[in-house]
């Protein structure tokens, strides 16, 4: 087993969050409001055989970045400072389950709902499921407050690095690991001025409100109800072939967002509910070939607001889409919006959620969307094991009540929908879902 | 080097890539992780840079292959 040695640095003790981890901080707090939804994320590596557990959990421990997230404290400073992880050097390890699952592919319910929330004593854990067809498959779950999707890929490029058998020693460099302290010269009054305009912006792209599939009452009964859709490589040459006949530019994903923003409207014109839609749409804020950082929310927004005549057709919400992000990114809305956060990080949380939910009518969104882009596309190998699919599922916000979410991995395109019961009927759900394949493949 | 290409090569290396990546006229861009996002950011710098308005017919993928291609669709649009 290759030896993992660090620079001479010892661990960093104190990692401050940034805006964007600051916002899953609320996303925590409305779950707990709402009595439903979450912030745990849940990776799914599937392999065509039973891997050995020992290589997973050799790999796994041996990795400075798991000792890492496995000993670390949230801690939300003093009033009007910024929250921070905290390193305790506890000397936990990461805690590896087994579960037994009969349908290939699943991640099986009670780890969907596993709870993990920033009161916890850990905030990541591996699960290896075993398949009754002999496959398996390793499902690493983490809260969100700690890393995006674009983090999940690079730990597990981490991981892979320092479990190759070919690198007898490896050094892994911790600014990879780590956000970089801020190094910007801006002046405070600059920061505000970027703050005003960007609030000003949010403000005027949500006049009026929105519409969403959430219903207005908190129901304790409600479950959390994940669903998966998945496309062979033939049908998402097909998908991508129509997003250019669509009029999508610049790769498929605003094809897929657009189809996404059709299906959702299928169920509001079916319950005579159709309104304006907004939606924040989150894109990896790192530099391109970036190989970190890893922990954090690296994260810039889009916003799109679409009114009825933007929702007439395919065509028409591409369009719509293209122009409103061309605009967007001429005003350098993305950086600023990150401007915002990190400036929202210094207010209590209380008052976060408060100004979020006031501003926002307790909806941050039509529904939530997210997509991976082409994060996992060349992690077709891992620990010794041949990766046959690989998928994240992101957890359901109440309200909304409904996630979207896409991972492009193999070729292959996997659509995510995840709901809360007491926002779409198993029928809606159905509707919803053909719905999706038909704007997706013209069925 | 065509000073165009050394523009475009400035500003993707500066603003796009991370630090002390370097890419030549033929390299594949999307291939060293360009994605949707860079090419609007590209867009946009010709737009500044050049005063240029890409046409339709040339907000294709090709358009975006590499350093080179990019140069040929400004050169083409600059006669």
């Amino acid at each position: 087993m290759s030896s993992v040695t660090t620079t001479n640095r010892p661990f960093p003790e104190k990692v401050y969050l940034s805006g964007s981890d600051c916002f899953h901080l609320v996303i925590d707090s409305h779950a707990k409001a709402n009595k439903l939804g979450g912030n745990v994320m849940h990776i799914a590596l599937q392999f065509d055989s039973v891997l050995p557990p020992t290589i997973i959990i050799d790999s796994l421990q041996q990795s400075p970045v798991i000792h890492w997230l496995c000993n670390i404290k949230l801690k939300k400073g003093l009033i009007f400072s910024k929250p921070y992880w905290k390193y305790t050097n506890n000397g936990r390890e990461i805690i590896i389950d087994t579960l037994s699952s009969e349908i290939e592919k699943t991640i099986p319910t009670e780890l969907l709902n596993l709870e993990m929330g920033i009161k916890s004593e850990r905030f990541i854990q591996g699960t290896i499921v075993q398949y009754a067809n002999k496959t398996s498959a390793l499902v690493i779950s983490w809260n969100h407050i700690l890393m995006d999707g674009k983090g999940m890929g690079l730990l597990l490029n981490h991981l892979q690095r320092i479990s190759s058998e070919t690198n007898e020693s490896s050094t892994e460099d911790w600014n990879n690991y780590f956000p970089k302290t801020s190094s910007s010269q801006r002046k405070f009054i600059d920061s505000l001025w970027i703050f005003y305009g960007v609030k000003t912006f949010i403000q005027r792209s949500t006049r009026g409100g929105f519409k969403s599939i959430a219903t207005s009452k908190v129901d304790s009964t409600a479950q959390a109800v994940y669903q998966t859709l998945r496309f062979n490589p033939e049908e998402t040459i097909r998908i991508d072939k129509r997003a250019r006949e669509k009029g999508a530019r610049f790769g498929s994903n605003l094809f897929l967002l657009a189809s996404s923003i059709q299906s959702v409207q299928t169920i509001l014109t079916a319950r005579n509910n159709t309104g304006t839609i907004w939606l924040p749409i989150p894109y990896d804020g790192r530099k391109k070939n970036a190989q970190g950082p890893i922990i954090t929310n690296d994260v810039a927004y889009l916003f799109y607001r679409l009114e009825q005549p933007d929702l007439k057709d395919l065509e028409t919400t591409v369009l719509s889409l293209q122009t409103q992000m061309m605009d967007e990114m001429k005003i350098n809305l993305p950086s600023n919006y990150k401007v915002f956060l990190d400036f929202m990080r210094y207010f209590p949380l209380w008052l976060y959620y408060f100004l979020v939910r006031v501003n926002s009518d307790k909806n941050f969104a039509s529904f939530l969307y997210s997509s991976t882009h082409s994060n996992f596309d060349q992690l077709t190998n891992h620990f010794n094991g041949l990766v046959t699919e690989i998928n994240i599922m992101a957890p359901v916000v109440f309200p909304p009540g409904v996630t979207l979410s896409f991972v492009r991995q193999n070729e292959q395109i996997i659509a995510n929908i995840a709901y809360a019961s007491n926002c779409l009927s198993e029928a809606e759900y159905e509707h919803l879902a053909k719905s999706l394949r038909i704007n997706l493949l013209d069925l | 080097m065509d000073t165009i290409t050394a523009s475009l090569k400035h500003f993707i290396e500066t603003n796009i890539l991370t630090d002390n990546l370097q890419i030549s006229e033929d390299t594949v861009l999307q291939e060293i992780g360009l994605d949707s996002f860079s090419i609007v950011e590209i867009i946009l710098f010709i737009e500044r840079k050049f005063d240029l308005l890409l046409p339709d017919e040339l907000l294709v993928p090709e358009t975006f292959t590499s350093l080179n291609t990019l140069t040929q669709a400004i050169h083409s649009c600059q006669v």
